[in-house]
């Protein structure tokens, strides 16, 4: 993750979503909002999601997200952005408020998408995750 | 309907109090709506800027791609998504204003580059009216080697003219041992084309000229194209027997491409031939005759 260069990358994205689950669990935002940049609809989506949960104190069981990187692409020379293929782990999770009511289940899931890091004032920021496009004919 | 789903429906009509009442109720009431939560995974839906490739935006544009909807127009426009400003080692940098979104202005390319304006993508309504524009990829700086398959497949279905082989006197006949002295010419052949939306030029080259004689002495190759009689570069195929021939040149061709307004010519790999023959002609035994 040291390293700025497409290694760097995917380091950095592995990193970066492994940051999600323990900002569900604390409500603790920096770190997330340090990697996150202000186009990343994704980041501000489970951002805001972090805070609620920690608002209402509600409380957030399992859901660890591991990333494993599939492809790595070549960045983009105009934006400064690489382009990475993912796959998403996510862990069986379990939202329930105070009461033990349970607000949000999922099983564990696995999906595929399109990560897009770059670096902002010499940190590594998540750009986006997305889909990914399908190829053409 | 999903997992996810189904717990949060199972939730809301079941928890009594005001928190948990329906999204349909909850839109309807003053009390605080039900928390929409979801997993990681669901929200990985952000619109991805960098990555369509050329060939993925050209079947687009061309409608020739599995995604295009027939009721979605695709242009290009020379807008850059500014809101990536900020990322280090980005041309964006330099080519938008603080505090812009959006801007109408051209990138820097290097010589040999080629400035792809974004695409976009509007949805055409029944009554002809369009949304507003979105981004489907940014404009980018297109390189030679961004090109170079599509070049070569290109250049493997030039129409190339076969190099026209000439006899220094135009005629039909020729004398045993004697023979002629074909030659042609060495000129380039350019054919302008638009590859991925550039515009491209591809350029055939001769590199080696084939011979034959179409009688039994074995061909000749060299890497010019013939000459006088007289010169170096003379072709000089005998017929060191009588009867009724046809000559015939194979010229080699090698490819190059650049794009257009840009410099340098970049290699394409592979070759192309083409053949080109005389008329027949009738080689006959001299005959020495004294006279006198």
């Amino acid at each position: 993750m040291d390293h700025k260069d497409a290694d760097g990358a995917a380091a950095a994205v592995k990193y970066i979503l492994g940051l999600e689950q323990q900002m569900m669990m604390t409500g603790d935002t920096e770190e997330w909002e340090a990697h996150s940049h202000r186009s990343c609809g994704f980041c501000a989506s489970r951002l805001e999601q972090a805070r609620t949960i920690a608002e209402r104190g509600d409380i957030y069981t399992g859901g660890e997200v591991k990333a494993t990187i599939e492809t790595i692409y070549e960045r983009d020379a105009i934006t400064g952005v690489w382009p990475l293929d993912i796959a998403i782990r996510e862990d069986s999770t379990r939202i329930t408020d105070s009461s033990g009511e349970v607000l949000y289940e999922s099983e564990r899931r696995i999906a595929k998408h399109r990560a897009e890091i770059g670096i902002r004032d010499g940190e590594w920021v998540l750009v986006g995750i997305g889909q990914i496009p399908e190829a053409s004919s | 309907m999903t997992r996810a789903k189904a717990v949060r429906t199972l939730v809301a009509a079941l928890v009594a109090g005001p928190i948990y009442l329906s999204p349909a109720l909850a839109a309807a009431s003053d009390e605080r709506p039900y928390p929409d939560y979801q997993g990681a995974i669901d929200d990985g839906n952000d619109e991805i800027v960098a990555t369509a490739t050329l060939r993925e935006q050209d079947d687009l544009l061309n409608g020739t791609s599995n995604d295009s909807a027939s009721d979605t127009r695709y242009f290009r426009a020379t807008v850059h998504y500014c809101l990536l400003s900020d990322l280090e080692n980005t041309v964006l940098r330099l080519a938008c204003a603080e505090g812009t979104e959006t801007i109408a202005t051209g990138i820097d390319c290097p010589d040999d580059a080629y400035e792809l304006p974004g695409l976009f993508a509007v949805a055409v309504g029944g009554n002809g009216s369009e949304s507003a524009p979105t981004l489907v990829s940014q404009g980018t700086c297109v390189t030679p080697a961004d090109l170079r398959a599509e070049a070569e497949h290109a250049f493997r279905t030039m129409p190339v003219q076969p190099a026209e082989i000439e006899l220094e006197v135009d005629r039909d006949w020729a004398i045993v041992n004697f023979g002629i002295h074909p030659r042609t010419t060495d000129a380039d052949q350019v054919m302008d084309t638009t590859l991925l939306g550039v515009p491209v030029q591809i350029r055939a080259l001769p590199a080696e000229f084939t011979w034959d004689a179409g009688d039994e002495t074995e061909p000749l190759t060299t890497e010019h194209p013939g000459g006088r009689w007289d010169s170096a570069d003379a072709v000089h195929l005998p017929y060191p027997a009588p009867g009724t021939f046809t000559a015939s040149l194979t010229t080699t061709w090698h490819g190059q491409f650049r794009i257009t307004g840009t410099p340098t010519w970049t290699d394409i790999d592979g070759e192309l031939t083409t053949t080109d023959s005389t008329q027949p002609l009738e080689v006959h035994d001299a005959e020495v005759r004294l006279t006198g």
